[in-house]
Protein backbone atom coordinates (compact mmCIF):
# COMPACT_ATOMS: atom_id res chain seq x y z
CA UNK A 1 0.00 0.00 0.00
CA UNK A 2 1.14 3.29 -1.01
CA UNK A 3 1.33 6.25 1.55
CA UNK A 4 2.23 9.83 1.92
CA UNK A 5 3.67 11.34 5.16
CA UNK A 6 3.55 15.59 4.90
CA UNK A 7 5.75 16.47 8.09
CA UNK A 8 7.96 19.66 7.88
CA UNK A 9 9.87 18.38 10.80
CA UNK A 10 12.69 15.71 8.93
CA UNK A 11 12.96 13.79 12.53
CA UNK A 12 9.62 12.96 13.07
CA UNK A 13 9.37 12.56 8.90
CA UNK A 14 12.33 10.13 8.88
CA UNK A 15 11.30 8.33 12.06
CA UNK A 16 7.51 7.77 10.22
CA UNK A 17 8.94 6.84 6.88
CA UNK A 18 11.28 4.06 8.85
CA UNK A 19 8.10 2.42 10.28
CA UNK A 20 5.83 2.58 7.66
CA UNK A 21 8.11 1.04 5.23
CA UNK A 22 8.61 -1.64 8.00
CA UNK A 23 4.92 -2.18 8.13
CA UNK A 24 4.62 -2.81 4.62
CA UNK A 25 4.04 0.81 3.14
CA UNK A 26 5.78 2.02 0.22
CA UNK A 27 6.08 5.64 1.35
CA UNK A 28 6.77 9.01 0.30
CA UNK A 29 7.77 12.02 1.57
CA UNK A 30 6.37 15.92 1.53
CA UNK A 31 7.83 18.52 3.92
CA UNK A 32 5.57 21.18 2.96
CA UNK A 33 1.79 21.42 2.85
CA UNK A 34 1.92 22.18 -1.20
CA UNK A 35 4.17 19.53 -2.33
CA UNK A 36 1.80 16.79 -0.40
CA UNK A 37 -1.24 18.27 -2.32
CA UNK A 38 0.57 17.82 -5.91
CA UNK A 39 2.04 14.55 -4.70
CA UNK A 40 -1.86 13.65 -3.90
CA UNK A 41 -3.28 14.49 -6.96
CA UNK A 42 -0.97 13.15 -9.39
CA UNK A 43 -0.38 9.63 -7.39
CA UNK A 44 -4.00 9.24 -5.14
CA UNK A 45 -2.10 7.71 -2.29
CA UNK A 46 -4.59 5.83 -0.46
CA UNK A 47 -2.94 6.09 2.90
CA UNK A 48 -2.23 9.82 3.98
CA UNK A 49 -0.65 11.09 6.97
CA UNK A 50 -0.46 14.59 7.94
CA UNK A 51 1.10 17.30 10.26
CA UNK A 52 -0.79 20.21 11.19
CA UNK A 53 1.23 22.93 10.84
CA UNK A 54 2.81 22.99 7.83
CA UNK A 55 4.72 25.69 5.39
CA UNK A 56 2.28 26.73 2.62
CA UNK A 57 -0.53 24.65 3.00
CA UNK A 58 -1.24 23.41 6.96
CA UNK A 59 -2.39 19.72 7.77
CA UNK A 60 -5.80 21.00 8.14
CA UNK A 61 -6.95 22.93 4.89
CA UNK A 62 -5.25 20.01 2.98
CA UNK A 63 -7.83 17.79 4.74
CA UNK A 64 -10.56 19.91 3.28
CA UNK A 65 -9.10 19.77 -0.30
CA UNK A 66 -8.89 16.20 -0.31
CA UNK A 67 -11.93 15.31 0.61
CA UNK A 68 -13.33 17.88 -1.85
CA UNK A 69 -11.58 16.26 -4.58
CA UNK A 70 -13.05 13.02 -6.16
CA UNK A 71 -9.51 11.90 -7.04
CA UNK A 72 -8.44 11.41 -3.29
CA UNK A 73 -11.79 11.49 -1.17
CA UNK A 74 -11.79 8.10 -0.67
CA UNK A 75 -8.18 8.31 1.07
CA UNK A 76 -7.62 7.23 4.86
CA UNK A 77 -6.37 10.61 6.43
CA UNK A 78 -4.59 10.72 9.82
CA UNK A 79 -4.15 13.93 11.32
CA UNK A 80 -0.33 13.52 13.45
CA UNK A 81 0.28 16.73 15.39
CA UNK A 82 1.48 18.21 18.72
CA UNK A 83 -1.88 20.00 18.76
CA UNK A 84 -3.44 18.14 21.29
CA UNK A 85 -6.41 20.52 22.79
CA UNK A 86 -9.72 18.84 22.54
CA UNK A 87 -10.97 21.86 20.11
CA UNK A 88 -7.80 21.14 17.88
CA UNK A 89 -9.20 17.05 17.47
CA UNK A 90 -12.40 18.16 16.95
CA UNK A 91 -11.64 20.29 14.16
CA UNK A 92 -9.12 17.99 12.57
CA UNK A 93 -11.90 15.38 12.54
CA UNK A 94 -14.42 18.16 11.24
CA UNK A 95 -12.08 18.59 8.83
CA UNK A 96 -12.35 15.11 7.26
CA UNK A 97 -9.51 13.03 8.79
CA UNK A 98 -10.37 9.74 9.48
CA UNK A 99 -8.26 9.36 12.45
CA UNK A 100 -6.45 11.92 14.95
CA UNK A 101 -2.80 10.89 16.28
CA UNK A 102 -0.72 13.74 18.73
CA UNK A 103 2.88 14.14 19.08
CA UNK A 104 4.74 12.68 20.92
CA UNK A 105 3.17 9.37 19.43
CA UNK A 106 3.71 5.67 20.96
CA UNK A 107 5.06 3.40 18.18
CA UNK A 108 2.74 0.71 18.91
CA UNK A 109 -0.44 2.90 18.99
CA UNK A 110 0.36 4.70 15.82
CA UNK A 111 1.01 1.19 14.02
CA UNK A 112 -2.86 0.09 15.20
CA UNK A 113 -4.10 2.86 14.27
CA UNK A 114 -2.61 2.78 10.25
CA UNK A 115 -3.73 -1.32 10.42
CA UNK A 116 -7.12 0.10 11.41
CA UNK A 117 -6.56 2.40 8.13
CA UNK A 118 -5.04 -0.09 5.71
CA UNK A 119 -8.04 -2.16 6.40
CA UNK A 120 -10.43 0.50 5.86
CA UNK A 121 -8.77 1.57 2.98
CA UNK A 122 -8.66 -2.34 1.41
CA UNK A 123 -12.57 -2.39 2.07
CA UNK A 124 -12.94 0.80 0.46
CA UNK A 125 -11.06 0.10 -2.99
CA UNK A 126 -12.93 -3.14 -3.17
CA UNK A 127 -16.05 -1.14 -2.62
CA UNK A 128 -15.20 1.34 -5.46
CA UNK A 129 -13.99 -1.80 -7.45
CA UNK A 130 -17.44 -3.54 -7.06
CA UNK A 131 -19.21 -0.56 -7.55
CA UNK A 132 -17.85 0.11 -10.74
CA UNK A 133 -18.30 -3.67 -12.31
CA UNK A 134 -21.87 -3.21 -11.46
CA UNK A 135 -22.07 0.40 -13.12
CA UNK A 136 -20.28 -1.65 -16.36
CA UNK A 137 -23.27 -4.08 -16.22
CA UNK A 138 -25.92 -1.71 -16.14
CA UNK A 139 -24.57 0.34 -18.40
CA UNK A 140 -24.50 -3.09 -21.03
CA UNK A 141 -28.32 -3.64 -19.73
CA UNK A 142 -28.81 -0.11 -20.95
CA UNK A 143 -28.28 -0.69 -23.92
CA UNK A 144 -31.33 -2.34 -24.81
CA UNK A 145 -33.55 -0.05 -23.34
CA UNK A 146 -35.49 2.65 -25.66
CA UNK A 147 -36.93 2.35 -28.97
CA UNK A 148 -35.86 -0.42 -30.87
CA UNK A 149 -36.95 -1.03 -34.75
CA UNK A 150 -38.77 -4.19 -35.57
CA UNK A 151 -39.66 -5.56 -38.76
CA UNK A 152 -43.18 -6.39 -38.12
CA UNK A 153 -42.54 -9.71 -40.71
CA UNK A 154 -39.37 -11.06 -39.94
CA UNK A 155 -38.54 -9.87 -36.68
CA UNK A 156 -35.62 -8.52 -37.47
CA UNK A 157 -34.24 -5.23 -35.57
CA UNK A 158 -32.67 -2.20 -37.26
CA UNK A 159 -29.16 -1.88 -36.44
CA UNK A 160 -28.36 1.46 -37.96
CA UNK A 161 -29.90 3.25 -41.57
CA UNK A 162 -29.31 0.82 -43.66
CA UNK A 163 -28.91 -2.70 -42.25
CA UNK A 164 -31.03 -5.51 -40.37
CA UNK A 165 -30.14 -8.10 -38.51
CA UNK A 166 -31.45 -11.11 -36.82
CA UNK A 167 -32.49 -10.70 -33.48
CA UNK A 168 -30.37 -13.23 -31.88
CA UNK A 169 -27.15 -11.59 -33.14
CA UNK A 170 -28.45 -8.31 -31.96
CA UNK A 171 -29.93 -8.90 -28.50
CA UNK A 172 -26.40 -11.27 -28.25
CA UNK A 173 -24.89 -7.81 -29.51
CA UNK A 174 -25.51 -5.82 -26.63
CA UNK A 175 -26.10 -7.82 -23.23
CA UNK A 176 -24.69 -10.88 -22.10
CA UNK A 177 -27.68 -12.75 -23.10
CA UNK A 178 -27.30 -16.05 -24.76
CA UNK A 179 -29.35 -18.23 -26.80
CA UNK A 180 -30.99 -22.04 -26.44
CA UNK A 181 -32.71 -22.98 -29.51
CA UNK A 182 -35.56 -25.08 -29.27
CA UNK A 183 -39.81 -24.61 -31.01
CA UNK A 184 -42.61 -23.49 -28.82
CA UNK A 185 -46.08 -25.58 -29.50
CA UNK A 186 -47.86 -23.42 -31.78
CA UNK A 187 -44.49 -23.20 -33.86
CA UNK A 188 -44.53 -27.22 -33.56
CA UNK A 189 -48.30 -27.41 -34.27
CA UNK A 190 -47.75 -25.49 -37.87
CA UNK A 191 -45.19 -27.26 -39.12
CA UNK A 192 -47.15 -30.83 -38.12
CA UNK A 193 -50.17 -28.94 -40.34
CA UNK A 194 -47.59 -28.19 -43.40
CA UNK A 195 -46.40 -32.01 -43.02
CA UNK A 196 -43.71 -32.96 -44.77
CA UNK A 197 -43.40 -32.17 -48.64
CA UNK A 198 -45.43 -34.53 -51.35
CA UNK A 199 -43.25 -36.98 -53.10
CA UNK B 1 6.73 9.80 30.05
CA UNK B 2 9.41 11.35 31.56
CA UNK B 3 8.92 14.95 31.59
CA UNK B 4 10.33 15.54 34.80
CA UNK B 5 13.59 13.64 34.06
CA UNK B 6 16.97 15.18 34.60
CA UNK B 7 18.59 13.96 31.63
CA UNK B 8 19.18 15.84 28.06
CA UNK B 9 17.08 13.04 26.31
CA UNK B 10 15.99 9.19 27.10
CA UNK B 11 18.11 7.28 24.36
CA UNK B 12 16.31 4.08 25.70
CA UNK B 13 13.21 5.56 24.99
CA UNK B 14 14.02 7.09 21.83
CA UNK B 15 15.45 3.56 20.50
CA UNK B 16 12.35 1.59 21.53
CA UNK B 17 10.21 4.25 20.03
CA UNK B 18 12.03 3.14 16.79
CA UNK B 19 11.52 -0.02 17.42
CA UNK B 20 15.09 -0.66 18.46
CA UNK B 21 16.65 0.63 14.95
CA UNK B 22 19.98 1.57 16.47
CA UNK B 23 21.03 3.12 12.91
CA UNK B 24 17.97 4.81 12.84
CA UNK B 25 18.51 6.04 15.93
CA UNK B 26 21.66 7.63 14.47
CA UNK B 27 20.49 9.23 11.76
CA UNK B 28 18.12 11.00 13.49
CA UNK B 29 19.91 12.10 16.36
CA UNK B 30 22.30 13.43 13.30
CA UNK B 31 19.36 15.67 11.85
CA UNK B 32 18.17 16.39 15.21
CA UNK B 33 22.19 18.46 15.18
CA UNK B 34 21.88 19.68 12.04
CA UNK B 35 17.80 21.08 12.94
CA UNK B 36 17.35 22.23 15.81
CA UNK B 37 19.96 25.18 15.68
CA UNK B 38 18.33 26.30 12.66
CA UNK B 39 14.84 26.03 14.52
CA UNK B 40 16.92 28.16 17.32
CA UNK B 41 17.95 30.86 14.97
CA UNK B 42 14.47 31.07 13.59
CA UNK B 43 13.43 31.29 17.11
CA UNK B 44 15.77 34.28 18.16
CA UNK B 45 14.42 35.94 14.90
CA UNK B 46 10.92 36.11 15.72
CA UNK B 47 11.62 36.93 19.05
CA UNK B 48 13.57 39.80 18.20
CA UNK B 49 11.10 41.20 15.15
CA UNK B 50 8.62 40.90 17.92
CA UNK B 51 6.83 38.37 15.43
CA UNK B 52 4.37 36.14 17.22
CA UNK B 53 3.22 34.09 14.30
CA UNK B 54 6.99 33.45 13.61
CA UNK B 55 7.48 32.90 17.03
CA UNK B 56 4.14 29.92 17.24
CA UNK B 57 5.67 28.12 14.06
CA UNK B 58 9.52 27.86 14.56
CA UNK B 59 8.64 26.82 18.29
CA UNK B 60 6.13 24.42 17.16
CA UNK B 61 8.54 22.96 14.91
CA UNK B 62 11.04 22.61 17.68
CA UNK B 63 8.40 21.27 20.27
CA UNK B 64 7.56 18.05 17.61
CA UNK B 65 11.38 17.61 16.60
CA UNK B 66 12.53 17.66 20.43
CA UNK B 67 9.23 15.61 21.77
CA UNK B 68 10.16 12.81 19.31
CA UNK B 69 13.88 12.61 20.20
CA UNK B 70 12.93 12.53 23.70
CA UNK B 71 14.27 15.55 24.78
CA UNK B 72 11.56 16.09 26.81
CA UNK B 73 12.68 19.28 28.78
CA UNK B 74 13.70 21.14 25.36
CA UNK B 75 10.21 20.24 23.99
CA UNK B 76 8.48 22.18 26.99
CA UNK B 77 10.32 25.08 26.93
CA UNK B 78 9.97 25.02 23.60
CA UNK B 79 5.98 24.72 24.20
CA UNK B 80 6.26 27.72 26.36
CA UNK B 81 7.73 29.78 23.62
CA UNK B 82 5.06 28.32 21.52
CA UNK B 83 2.04 29.29 23.96
CA UNK B 84 3.89 33.08 23.60
CA UNK B 85 3.82 32.89 20.04
CA UNK B 86 0.14 31.91 19.92
CA UNK B 87 -1.36 34.22 22.75
CA UNK B 88 1.15 36.86 21.41
CA UNK B 89 2.82 37.56 24.42
CA UNK B 90 6.06 37.53 22.43
CA UNK B 91 7.56 40.18 25.82
CA UNK B 92 6.88 37.36 28.06
CA UNK B 93 8.98 35.14 26.45
CA UNK B 94 11.85 36.00 27.88
CA UNK B 95 12.64 33.59 30.41
CA UNK B 96 11.73 30.85 28.34
CA UNK B 97 14.33 31.81 26.14
CA UNK B 98 16.49 31.35 28.49
CA UNK B 99 15.62 28.24 29.47
CA UNK B 100 14.81 26.99 25.77
CA UNK B 101 18.81 28.06 25.11
CA UNK B 102 19.96 26.44 28.46
CA UNK B 103 18.35 23.36 27.63
CA UNK B 104 19.42 23.14 24.19
CA UNK B 105 23.06 23.17 25.23
CA UNK B 106 22.40 20.65 27.17
CA UNK B 107 20.60 18.11 25.00
CA UNK B 108 23.09 19.13 21.59
CA UNK B 109 26.23 18.08 23.68
CA UNK B 110 24.68 14.71 25.01
CA UNK B 111 23.23 13.91 21.54
CA UNK B 112 26.99 14.78 19.87
CA UNK B 113 28.27 11.82 22.23
CA UNK B 114 26.07 9.91 20.83
CA UNK B 115 27.63 9.91 17.23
Amino acid sequence: VRALIADDDRVTATILASALRRWGFEVTLAHDGRTAWEHVVSHRPPMIILDWMMPEMSGLDLCHRIREDPRSAHAYVILLTSRDASADRVAGLDAGADDYVTKPFDREELRARIMVGKRVARIQSELIERVSELQQALANVRQLEGLIPICSYCSRIRSDQDSWEQMESYVSAHSSATFSHGICPTCLEKMSEVGEPER
Amino acid sequence: MGHGTTHAFDRAELVEQLGGDEDLAREVIGLFLQDCPVQMTAIAGALAARDPRGLHAAAHTLKGAAGTITAHRLAEAARLLETCGREARVEDATEAWRMLEAEADRVLAALRDEV
